[in-house]
């Protein structure tokens, strides 16, 4: 476990950063409030709704799923690249099958549109 | 302090056990429900954590990347989907079962604790044994998983390939709009 | 180091042969969508092209590292899938051309699912066991909800979803558990470890509870069974077909499996205790409900939970006479389930609105065939010889007397003479009722009636001669009890 103890100490310095600016900025600021600091920030623009008033496009729920089944196919590639040299050609193989499978995925859902925004 | 030190991996197991339950309480009690896919956020970095400290390492960084990373977002815009403002409050129906589901939720949890506690003092072999297959516990175990996963756990992980494609086809099935699927079919009413 | 060898890959050719067509048919969905009409050939060829290499290679037994089991048992089970399969897919092509939905995702994942089904029944190692259920359900997730215009067809999918996701949680905890206790995923340890302690120890216990919750959710067993009047109602009829044969009999061959490997029936009383309650209560509850229901698909359901209740009672027995009698009731159910849907599929006039059985009034002289076929496998699931319902029955209850279990069989058969009047209620509307001043407005497939009419005849001719399926069910299940 000792390995991760500068892990640790990284993540404890990287969580208490920004509460200790916080504080900082608490203890120096003028303390007035305006309705207006509270709103969302919309580069500058009045903002027109809030984001709980809105519905996203399915087109989002697409985006998300594709990127979660390719994401878990990258996954799947960093074991094999661990071993890649003692599975040798036959893990080439079965990596080829399996992405394979995926690639008609990806050609389906490329025709499908699904990766169009319009 | 010295209790502290000689207790440390002890204590800081409790710690995230207590986050993560905590985290999970939050989910389902949160109103907001941006804030329940925070609190769930924050359950699935826990996990993470209680992996690395069993040395699953390679599940750990699995469980950052898909479910902290891809599942949240996926969970966010689905959020986004509904407009949350008009989610109705829980029917009248739905809070009077709500101590019942609790007491089944707590019961359930009892006998599992239960038989697991008992089931590991009466077979101790049985679950040391399991504990013992993770592999080499200084180098994490991404090599021991790489090479159970492509040679004696093959045609499981092909298979998996294909739930992969089967989830990406439902998906487009759901949110495709062409003619196809949702033309003015017989009998099928919008 | 492992490669696979030349019995390997034959072992799964039916499975690669199935995930080929159903990746052709994505393909050629995306890039020539004109050839729509042809997909349902297509995808008919693909099983047939299955069943033939099931049926040629020669059968290994254990491969791939011992996960999965190919023998005769397996054989049986991906042959009884397949045939399944054929019928949805010869109700599918008609049904989606009705209903405007014909496009080749619709086969693409009906094949993908039977993939994860022939996975599930043919694999003796948990993994495989749990990703083939996965495969399974996810497509049905997505086929009970096709038909998106119609809110009860999204609303079946949606609850299918919900109870199945549960299910799968309960599964996969259950496998942990199970691991947990015995250091393996692979059924012949675990149930080698667990038969020789001579007794299901606490952490055994609950893990195969969780499984057989599991599993229960997908057989629709009492009190696991609330979602399936909703969902066959609401899913598309040749889905609903799919969804009542194929995920019960994989569910059904790994329970046997493990109840068989474990021999709980002679070490663990609880579990004879427990599963003989949830047998009757399906059964009674299945029964007395369907009683009540004015909706074909929604009798049919119970009618479902029922027979799930007949086949538990044919796995408590377990052994070689339990477990034959499982394939034949499998058999039976599967012939009797596909001849009732196909005949639905066509008497039906509008998908999203319930299939009430007054609309059936005076169809047996309007269109004799399908009400012929329909007839004929209600009064085989009523259990009436000489159907085959009537032969897988007194399969069951044999080997329930056989092994002790009097009261089971003695129950069982006054829950089917219960079960004879709702099923008998629907023959009398089609034959004693005239016709309604409005009438109904049903297509006629030829396709979907000769689907209902083979299966119909499957009922009444191995009924009257089932000598070579109890033969094949008998050679098959020795190779589980050796």
């Amino acid at each position: 476990m000792d390995h991760y103890v500068p892990i640790l100490i990284f993540t404890l310095i990287a969580v208490s950063v920004p509460i200790i600016i916080l504080m900082i900025a608490k203890v120096v600021r003028f303390g007035s409030y305006d309705p207006v600091k509270a709103e969302p920030y919309e580069c500058g623009i009045e903002a027109t709704s809030f984001a709980l008033d809105t519905r996203f496009s399915i087109r989002y729920y697409l985006i998300a799923v594709l990127f979660v089944v390719f994401d878990v196919e990258t996954i799947f590639l960093f074991p094999w690249a661990v071993v890649f040299d003692e599975l040798a050609l036959f893990g080439f193989i079965e990596m080829m099958v399996f992405l394979a499978i995926l690639l008609v995925g990806y050609l389906y859902a490329w025709r499908r549109g699904a990766l169009e925004w319009a | 302090m010295g209790f502290l030190i000689e207790n440390f991996g002890a204590i800081f197991f409790f710690l995230v056990a207590a986050l993560t339950v905590a985290g999970a309480v939050g989910v389902v009690t949160l109103r907001n429900p941006v804030h329940a896919a925070l609190a769930l956020l924050e359950t699935f970095v826990m996990v993470a954590i209680l992996f690395i400290l069993r040395h699953a390492e390679f599940l750990a960084a699995v469980q950052v990347l898909v479910y902290a990373g891809g599942i949240m977002v996926l969970y966010l815009f689905v959020i986004m989907l509904v407009k949350v403002k008009d989610l109705r409050a829980e029917d009248a129906f739905l809070l009077n079962i709500a101590p019942l589901a609790v007491l089944g939720g707590v019961l359930l949890g009892a006998l599992l604790a239960a038989g697991i506690l008992l089931g590991t003092m009466a077979a101790g072999d049985g679950a040391v044994a399991a504990l013992q297959t993770i592999g080499d516990e200084t180098v994490g175990n991404t090599e021991a998983v790489g090479w159970l996963l492509f040679t004696k756990f093959l045609v499981p992980f092909e298979v998996v390939s294909v739930v992969l494609l089967v989830a990406m086809i439902g998906a487009i099935v759901f949110g495709r709009r062409d003619a196809a699927l949702s033309g003015p079919g017989e009998g099928v009413e919008p | 180091m492992l490669t696979p060898t030349h019995a390997d890959l034959v072992a799964i050719a039916p499975e690669i042969i199935l995930t080929i067509t159903a990746g052709l048919l994505l393909i050629v969905e995306a890039f020539l969508p004109g050839l729509r009409r042809h997909f349902s050939g297509l995808a008919m060829v693909g099983v047939l092209a299955a069943i033939w290499a099931r049926l040629h290679f020669e059968l290994p037994g254990a491969v791939w590292a011992g996960m999965m089991q190919i023998d005769e048992l397996a054989a049986f089970v991906d042959i009884y899938i397949l045939v399944a399969v054929i019928f949805t897919i010869a109700m599918a092509g008609p049904f989606l051309r009705r209903t405007e939905t014909e496009v080749g995702e619709f086969y693409a994942l009906i094949l993908l699912a039977t993939v994860g089904a022939m996975v599930m029944a043919s694999s003796v190692n948990l993994l495989p066991i749990f990703l083939g259920l996965e495969l399974l359900s996810i497509p049905l997730y997505v086929l009970n909800a096709f038909l998106r215009r119609s809110q009860v067809s999204v609303e079946a999918g949606l609850k299918y979803f919900v109870v199945g996701a549960v299910a799968s949680a309960f599964l996969v905890y259950g496998i942990a558990l199970l691991y947990g206790a015995t250091a393996s995923t692979d059924l012949a340890v675990i149930g080698s470890q667990v038969a020789s302690s001579g007794q299901l120890n606490p952490l055994v216990a609950i893990g195969l509870a969780m499984i057989v919750g599991g599993l229960a959710f997908k057989l629709a067993l009492v009190p696991c069974h609330a979602w399936a009047p909703d969902v066959y109602q609401g899913g598309p009829t040749p889905v609903t077909a799919f969804l009542a044969v194929v995920p019960k009999g994989a569910a059904l061959i790994v329970l046997l499996r493990l109840a068989d490997g474990m021999d709980l029936l002679h070490i663990s009383p609880q579990w004879v205790a427990a599963a003989a309650g949830i047998a009757v209560a399906s059964q009674t509850l299945g029964n007395i409900v369907a009683i009540v229901q004015s909706d074909v698909k929604r009798m049919l359901a119970y009618s479902g939970i029922a027979h799930m209740g007949y086949a538990m009672v044919a796995v408590i027995v377990a052994g070689a006479d339990g477990g034959a009698a499982v394939l034949v009731y499998l058999v039976a159910y599967t012939l009797m389930n596909m001849g009732a849907f196909a005949s639905i599929a066509m008497l039906s006039e509008r998908e999203d609105r319930p299939h009430f059985i007054n609309d059936l009034r005076g169809q047996g002289y309007k269109r004799p065939i399908v009400a012929l076929a329909l007839t004929t496998c209600l009064f085989s699931l009523a259990g009436v010889p000489p159907f085959i319902g009537f032969t897988a029955k007194f399969v069951v209850f044999r080997a329930a007397v056989n092994e002790g279990f009097v009261w089971l069989a003695v129950i069982g058969v006054v829950n089917s003479l219960v079960s004879a009047f709702y099923y008998l209620r629907v023959v009398y509307a089609m034959y004693m009722q005239p016709l309604p001043r409005r009438e109904p407005k049903f297509q006629f497939s030829f396709q979907i009636a000769t689907a209902a009419a083979v299966a119909a005849l499957g009922v009444l001719i191995l009924g009257i001669y089932p000598t070579p399926i109890l033969e094949a069910a008998q050679t098959a299940i020795l190779v589980l009890v050796r």
